[in-house]
């Protein structure tokens, strides 16, 4: 009985959704990989170079390594857009090979030797590091993106970025979690077998449960 | 019938129209600030995969629930989030909240089929199976910070009773709480609630949080019953039976990869249906139902070389004490109180390796768990040794696997097998997605899956339901599902899922001639049911902050030995929902209508369909203040859901209009 015209309401529905759908198709999504490339231009938007860095007339040059739909929407996000009267230019670089100059460079789906190696090389360089990598920070990188709660969240190495001679403006510190984080031993302990991995981890549980490491931590904690 | 339906989708349908035609969508990304950027959900699944991945990529068709929603919409249970949700139907018999999927929500299923999660540790309890999703759950939902539903079978990670669904609870962390508050709430039937909060994350990262809940209420005063309409049973009033008090605590403590979360809560309810043939209106014996959970969890997970390790211990206790009034006539006595007591403990080891290969995510993981309590105690109080003393404990160790492997740039092979060896029997259940990616913001997916659900300690009673019990073995599911989800424009998430579900060897009760089954009804392994369905959702962003939801699913379970639909199967539902945050920044007036369709009883009736809406607003004033208020079911719409075999009912009437205001207070750390 009422079936038929449910079906029709249910029709309906489905029409003026597509109708929603057809008349904005065009715009940018909100998936994690837009929110990546909106994260991205903030970055660049809160950070200042040195002056023989950047020269005012110069545009910001950005790279993306390993995420060509994160360069896609990094792209989308800075058309049109300038950061203090300088455009931005975003590059998707091949998988392998040097990396150019960048004063934005985003890391992502490579190998976490390859992370490590990159970063190390850049940094005494002012190059902006960005990665959803777990270990970014750890091994050096200047911030890391991470999902968090089902939010997008970010952790800065503030020493990192000192190094890099970078200054990060206050608003931005004041949304991060900041770490002060020396390379640490993350970089040393390039496990890459399943059962070194999970040994390295079972041993880890203990230092992490009973470890001068720990103990040390928790005392600062006590005289703040 | 029709009338109630029609009317809410009508304005439902104009209401959809006029935004859409009159705004302008969601402003683009770029223009959004950092701080407003970040409030954006990044749309990630954790419980699909036990593993975060963009809901695109997950094998499942997947929606969630965030803490936003929950503080704007008012929802007080996870069975109020549920009933929101596609698909998804609960229905109260005025003591547990039992949920349906896909068509199945069978009157006096203990929710077995549903494995319900908290940050992805299992909580269903180990005597019925049940998840239990009313205010017995044990967790106030202010402390969730997100809900995932995650459809179709997930044994082949989970093991036991992913069956149709998983529902995995992410609770708060002290970072999200940031701060402190007191709430106060109350509202109608007597209903009064108290809730202290306090959660952070320290300097040297110690993140925190803990929240206590406190709620009673007297019910609704008068409900009646026609079953009832005599003069000797207060002419079918059960008057003042429908009261509830309950506690719930929750804390959690991080620091680097170690997370230990704890758990209490307890919940005592007085039931006016007079289910088990129970004295009807007994006031001074009341039929009362007492339960408690308790839960600790300690999960340590790091990331080691490039993979993520994970390792977990959990202790959980259940336990339930029910009070049953009968006649005391045969006696002696005016009433003898009929129990049983329930416990079930369990210790749950495993641990899980998450490693990413070159085009490759490999997850290997191992279970065991030790349920050293599954007790089962019913008598009558004071008439010497219970009929029933069931002392039973039982280990079950489980492995799995799941690959994902990247055919290609646009398409991904997602396979997961898992073993579950019980005492009595093994069962391998795979699980196989095939999920093509045209782009980032687009995916089409085709879902095999295969489940089981393990006979519980219940059904296998012997004194109630006679020996074979013992033999029964695991019921099993095969199910196949399309999916096609896609992002659109700044502002829409769309899904689109159909599907057919087979479920073979279903445990169903039936009446029995054993003198040795004490009810006069057993358990078999006979039930078979086809399924088949369609679901649509919608996820808005729409202006200035205002979101929108709407779903439909059109959903057909079938009996294959009657060729009827299943009872309490609704055809149709349909759900929306909009907030806008009307009164100034952090506010909210938010509007949920859901309708339902009508549904068969066990007796062969129908119920009638049915369109409730819920109107929720939010207000902060200052910094410290914010009142809040609620009506659910504004128009007191009158409807009843499909009552079990407990019941004399045919139908159990749902509450009518009700209002909640409160009052919370913010204090900074």
């Amino acid at each position: 009985m009422a079936q038929a015209s449910f079906g029709r309401r249910a029709l309906c529905g489905v029409l003026l959704l597509l109708f929603g759908w057809a008349a904005r198709a065009d715009a940018q999504d909100v998936t994690e990989v837009t929110l990546k490339g909106a994260f991205l231009f903030n970055f660049a938007r809160f950070t200042e170079w040195p002056a023989d860095a950047l020269h005012p007339d110069t545009a910001v040059s950005a790279c993306v390594l390993g995420d060509r739909a994160v360069a896609d929407a990094f792209a989308k996000t800075v058309k049109g857009k300038q950061l203090a009267g300088r455009t931005i230019a975003v590059t998707n670089l091949p998988p392998t090979g040097s990396i150019p100059a960048c004063h934005v460079l985003y890391l992502s789906g490579v190998p976490e030797t390859r992370i490590a190696e990159i970063v190390s090389t850049l940094r005494d360089t002012p190059v902006l590091t960005v990665s959803d990598s777990d270990t970014f920070t750890k091994r050096g990188g200047i911030v890391q993106i991470f999902v968090e709660s089902g939010k997008m969240k970010f952790r800065i190495n503030s020493r990192s970025a000192k190094r890099a001679r970078l200054q990060l403006s206050s608003r931005l510190l004041a949304l991060a979690e900041v770490v002060d984080e020396d390379v640490a031993s993350v970089a040393s302990a390039p496990s890459t077998n399943l059962f070194t991995s999970t040994a390295t981890a079972l041993a880890s549980v203990d230092v992490e449960l009973f470890g001068s490491d720990w103990a040390r931590r928790f005392t600062a904690w006590g005289r703040n | 019938m029709k009338n109630y339906l029609a009317r809410p989708l009508a304005i439902g349908a104009v209401a959809f129209t006029l935004l859409t035609g009159t705004t302008t969508f969601g402003q683009s990304l770029s223009e959004l600030s950092l701080e407003d950027l970040m409030r954006l959900d990044a749309g990630r699944v954790f419980g699909a995969s036990e593993r975060s991945q963009p809901v695109t990529e997950a094998p499942s068709s997947v929606s969630f629930i965030t803490a936003e929603d929950i503080s704007r919409y008012g929802y007080k249970t996870l069975a109020d989030i549920l009933h929101g949700v596609r698909g998804l139907y609960v229905s109260d018999d005025r003591n547990f909240s039992f949920l349906g999927a896909r068509g199945f929500g069978k009157p006096g299923d203990y929710n077995s089929r549903i494995l319900l999660l908290v940050n992805g540790h299992r909580v269903n309890d180990n005597v019925f199976g049940q998840a239990e999703i009313g205010a017995e759950f044990g967790l106030d939902p202010a402390t969730f910070e997100r809900v995932e539903i995650i459809r179709g079978p997930a044994s082949s990670l989970y093991g036991d009773s992913a069956f149709f669904a998983v529902v995995n609870v992410i609770t708060r962390t002290g970072s999200a709480m940031d701060g402190s508050s007191v709430t106060y709430e109350t509202g109608s039937n007597g209903t009064q609630m108290v809730r202290g909060m306090v959660g952070s994350r320290l300097s040297n990262g110690l993140d925190y949080a803990v929240s206590a809940t406190v709620e009673g209420s007297d019910g609704v005063n008068r409900l009646y019953f026609p079953e009832f309409d005599s003069p000797e049973t207060n002419n079918g009033v059960a008057t003042g039976l429908d009261g509830y008090q309950f506690g719930q605590y929750y804390g959690r403590l991080n620091y680097g990869n170690l997370t230990f979360t704890g758990a209490y809560g307890r919940r005592r309810k007085d039931i006016p249906t007079a289910s088990l043939g129970t004295l009807f209106n007994e006031q001074i014996e009341r039929e009362q139902t007492t339960d408690r959970h308790t839960l600790f969890d300690v999960e340590y997970a790091r990331p080691v070389g490039g993979s993520r390790v994970t390792l977990r211990g959990a202790y959980d206790r259940f336990t339930s004490n029910g009070f049953y009034p009968y006649d005391g006539e045969p006696f002696g006595q005016r009433v003898v109180v009929g129990f049983n007591d329930v416990v079930g403990t369990s210790w749950t080891v495993g641990g899980r390796i998450t490693r990413p290969l070159p085009k490759q995510m490999l997850i290997l993981g191992a279970e065991y768990i030790n349920n050293v309590d599954q007790d089962y105690t019913s008598g009558y109080q004071g008439l010497g040794e219970p009929i029933v003393a069931t002392d039973g404990s039982s280990q079950r160790r489980a492995l799995f696997m799941q690959d994902e492997i990247k055919l290609g740039a646009h398409l991904i092979l997602n396979a997961g097998l898992r073993y579950d060896g019980y005492e009595e029997f093994d069962r391998v259940t795979p699980r196989t997605a095939l999920i093509f990616m045209p782009s980032a913001h687009q995916s089409f997916k085709y879902l095999y899956g295969n489940a089981f659900r393990a006979p519980n300690v219940y059904e296998k009673i012997e004194f109630y339901f006679g020996p074979e019990v013992a033999s029964l073995r695991p019921e099993s599911i095969d199910t196949h599902e399309v999916v096609w989800e896609r992002y659109t424009g700044d502002w829409l998430r769309t899904s689109v899922s159909g599907y057919w579900y087979k479920a073979d060897n279903l445990i169903t009760q039936k009446a029995t001639d054993d003198p040795n089954a004490f009810f006069g009804v057993t358990y078999v392994n006979e039930g078979e049911v086809r399924a088949k369905g369609f679901e649509f959702e919608a996820q808005m962003r729409l202006w200035r902050g205002a979101e929108g939801h709407m779903s439909y699913a059109l959903q057909e379970a079938i009996d294959q030995a009657t060729g009827e639909i299943l009872p309490n199967s609704p055809r149709h539902m349909g759900k929306a929902r909009v907030s806008a945050p009307l009164f100034g920044a952090g506010s909210s007036l938010a509007v949920e209508v859901l309708t339902i369709g009508s549904r068969q009883t066990l007796s062969g009736n129908w119920t009638g369909a049915a369109a409730t809406a819920n109107l929720t607003v939010v207000k902060p004033i200052g910094r410290t203040f914010e009142i809040f208020g609620t009506v659910r079911n504004l128009f007191d719409v009158d409807y009843s859901v499909p009552a079990s075999q407990e019941h004399v009912q045919d139908t159990i009437p749902q509450n009518g209009r009700t209002f909640r205001v409160g009052l919370r207070v913010k204090l900074p750390l």
